[in-house]
């Protein structure tokens, strides 16, 4: 009689380590989204793996990666082949010792996932300094990174970039050399965003009404290095 | 005697610091500069249009009529304040006295606003 189930409930480790300690003759089948494993086992071992054009261990390597699939185990089916020497306890340990090591790279390789707390991080940076009430992190296309502002970060990091690139583009035109900064000061209350360009984003700076352009600029200049 | 917009330009660039300085009309159109060579004509057509865009869509975006931006550049400082009817932009050595210039500026503009009008 087949057993059936998910390997959302049972793992795959779990059930090769019973089947093989069983010493099972078998054929378990495990079906995610829409591919189909086999595996084949005989006299305590896994002696033959399946997956689409794949055979052997590298079969057992992937699908210890699948966190859910449909299983089958159907008893006393033969293999057709034998595809797998490797004893099954080694295969497992060395299939998750690769899981861990590819998991290892993927965090090492992955610095978009640091990025955006480090922005987070500028941004609540910057807004620390004195005189400045806000702060956006906005990419050169408009996309708001970061912010720590009241009011509405996609608005202010539209000024931000739309005000430093025209200010990048009247420099080169008029031969004035690279934009450091710029101060928008808007309307009657005088409110003003200190606009600076950085290699790949800008920073856009709501200052207080009392605050420095110039002082507030050392210190972005300091705290950048 | 009502002055000229070159009169006017001129007094603004008596300021210790100030360069030069020149007026665009809201469609970018450069309607009078001094010194007069001091800009390439290209130059000055391309900044005119870049400043005008930039004053309208700061107007625009936030319903605003007053804009003034102070950019800092590695050897120059140019202010760019707009009016009725256009810009003014003085452009300036980094250690201008900034304040002076302001209220240069502020004077300036309303003696162009009203210029422009006439």
């Amino acid at each position: 009689m087949a057993v059936q189930g998910n390997l959302k409930d049972m793992s795959l480790t779990s059930l090769i380590s019973v089947t093989c300690n069983d010493r099972s003759q078998a054929r378990m089948r495990i079906v995610r989204e829409g591919r189909e494993a086999l595996l084949f086992f005989a006299d305590g071992n896994i002696v033959h793996a399946a997956l689409g054009e794949q055979e052997g261990e590298q079969v057992i390597y992937e699908l210890l990666t699948w966190d859910e699939g449909q299983f089958e185990l159907e008893p006393d089916v033969d293999a057709p082949r034998r595809s797998i020497t490797a004893s099954w306890s080694a295969i497992l340990l060395d299939g998750l010792e690769r899981i861990d090591q590819q998991s290892e790279r993927e965090a090492e390789l992955a610095p978009t996932e640091d990025e955006p707390a480090q922005n987070r991080n500028l941004a609540s940076q910057l807004r620390d300094i004195e005189g400045v009430s806000g702060a956006v992190v906005v990419a050169r296309d408009g996309i708001v990174i970061a912010h720590d502002i009241d009011g509405d970060p996609d608005k202010e990091g539209a000024v931000a970039v739309f005000v430093g690139s025209a200010a990048s583009q009247i420099g080169q035109a008029l031969e004035l050399g690279a934009l450091v900064s710029g101060v928008i000061e808007l309307g009657a209350a005088r409110a003003r965003m200190l606009v600076v360009e950085q290699p790949d984003y800008y920073v856009g700076m709501q200052l207080e009404e009392r605050a420095s352009p110039s002082l507030v600029l050392q210190q972005v200049q300091s705290s950048s290095g | 005697m009502e002055r000229t917009m070159d009169d006017i330009l001129q007094n603004v660039n008596l300021i210790l610091g100030v360069v030069g300085s020149f007026v665009c009309s809201e469609d970018g159109e450069t309607l009078a500069s001094a010194p007069t060579r001091l800009f390439g004509r290209r130059a000055l057509a391309l900044v005119g249009r870049l400043t005008s865009q930039t004053i309208a869509g700061l107007r625009t975006s936030q319903k605003t009529r007053s804009v003034e931006l102070s950019l800092a550049y590695a050897n120059w400082q140019l202010l760019i304040k707009s009016l009725r009817g256009g810009c003014l932009c003085i452009l300036c050595l980094p250690g201008v006295n900034r304040p002076l210039v302001r209220m240069a500026a502020d004077s300036a503009a309303k003696e162009i606003a009203s210029t422009l009008r006439r």
